[in-house]
């Protein structure tokens, strides 16, 4: 018995070993001039490679393009409310809840709701944790928030910083799965506060409307995005949702109807609904 | 008790190994392409587009832009790298912008009159002789925010 666990923990170690040695390769840590340069002199070989990234815009971006429009109020009752985090307990129900609360975020930090924004980012720092990202929101962020009044912009970037830590974090360990799930989440969440303004109708607001149908080309992006990352039984799910999606668009080509925009609306109001429960 | 110790060591290892230079590329994209951005003027949207890349390499960069909003698309490599080169085209590869034309300049502003998806192209001009070097390189775009 004392045989065989020695022999798994050798065959670990040489493992990790040589794991360790290829990390450290690949991941060609320079000491050259500054740390952004990357030393390669460990291969000799010339390897030219294409890189491709379909970066589909973050969901505090979107809600702000939707929501920064004349006669639009902030409505807290639209939000997904904070004490829904605790039953988020899947990687699918985390990532989506987590794009849904960075565009409310990106919302009432709009309408400079302080202290709603300052839950919000609390709450997407508890959803990055549990997906395993600790730096996404830093402490300097939340004693930023509560401590000082920040301006509609300084708070954008604060946001968008936080994102972009959780990109990075998810880039670098290869869950571009996670990170299609926070964005669609966070895109569905951004179209349900705009289309819930416009009350289901597209003249209530046609500004809003406009902007709501101009989120075509993002859709595009979306579905580039899907077509290439792996298929998991989540991503299959959430990928037919983007097609009904992209198919409620279609509709629009030939213009925009009482019906359509109201099919529309309510199509946008059943994933949200789905994807919260 | 010591297998355990060696055994988390090598663990912690590996993952910090693995997570050290996209970090990098991270910190990167905010010191240097914050800095050229100016987030005084832009607002640096959410997505990161920072990743290392080595002389000769290639990498497209597919995004939404919105209409009426102003942009700044802003494209920086290490300080070990050459110049970078980038073009901005449509997706039927209209050319909309190109660097070469302008000196390899590193930002580009414009005001996109339509929503719309363009490629952002970058080239990485290939090592004329020795080793290619590898380095960070950062697309970062920011928008100006009239609120």
């Amino acid at each position: 018995m004392k045989t065989k666990t020695n022999l798994i923990l050798r065959t670990y170690f040489l493992l990790s070993f040589v794991l360790l040695i290829l990390a450290s390769i690949s991941s060609c840590k320079g000491t050259d001039k500054n740390d952004d340069n990357i030393n390669s002199d460990s291969s000799s070989e010339v390897n030219i490679q294409k890189e491709i990234l379909y970066s589909m815009p973050a969901p505090s971006d979107i809600a702000l393009v939707l929501i920064d429009s004349p006669n639009i109020k902030f409505h807290d009752d639209i939000l997904n409310p904070v004490e829904n985090s605790d039953k988020y307990i899947t990687n699918k129900s985390i990532a989506l809840n987590l794009g849904i609360y960075t565009a409310d975020l990106s919302y009432a930090s709009f309408f400079e709701q302080d202290q709603i924004s300052l839950n919000y980012l609390r709450v997407s720092k508890k959803l990055a944790e549990d997906l395993g990202i600790s730096n996404s929101v830093e402490e300097r962020h939340l004693q930023m928030l509560s401590k000082t009044k920040l301006n509609k912009k300084a708070m954008m970037t604060l946001i968008n910083e936080t994102f972009m830590n959780t990109d990075a974090y998810l880039l670098e360990n290869g869950r571009k799965d996670v990170m299609s799930m926070i964005l669609v989440g966070g895109w569905v969440e951004a179209q349900y506060i705009a289309t819930t303004l416009t009350n289901g109708s597209p003249t209530t607001n046609s500004e809003l409307t406009q902007k709501i149908i101009e989120q075509q080309s993002a859709v595009q992006l979306m579905n580039l995005m899907f077509e290439n990352v792996n298929e998991t039984g989540d991503l299959k799910e959430i990928k037919e949702d983007v097609s009904k999606i992209r198919e409620a668009y279609i509709k629009f080509n030939k213009g925009v109807t009482d019906e359509n925009f109201k099919q529309f609306c309510d199509l946008i109001k059943k994933l949200r609904t789905k994807y919260v429960s | 008790m010591k297998h355990i110790r060696i055994l988390i060591f090598f663990t912690i290892s590996i993952l910090f190994y693995n997570s050290s230079s996209n970090a990098q590329c991270l910190d990167f994209a905010k010191s240097k392409g914050f800095a050229k951005l100016d987030t005084a003027k832009y607002v640096p949207e959410g997505r990161l587009n920072s990743i290392p890349l080595s002389e000769g390499d290639n990498m497209d960069v597919y995004k939404s832009f919105f209409r009426g909003r102003k942009y700044k698309i802003v494209v920086v490599g290490a300080e070990n790298m050459p110049k970078i080169y980038f073009k901005v085209t449509n997706f039927q590869r209209q050319v909309l912008y190109d660097n070469k034309e302008h000196s390899n300049a590193e930002f580009w502003e414009f005001v996109s009159d339509q929503n719309q998806n363009l490629i952002i192209s970058i080239e990485v001009p290939a090592a004329a002789s020795g080793q290619p070097k590898t380095g960070c390189v950062a697309v970062i775009v920011g928008f100006q925010a009239d609120f």
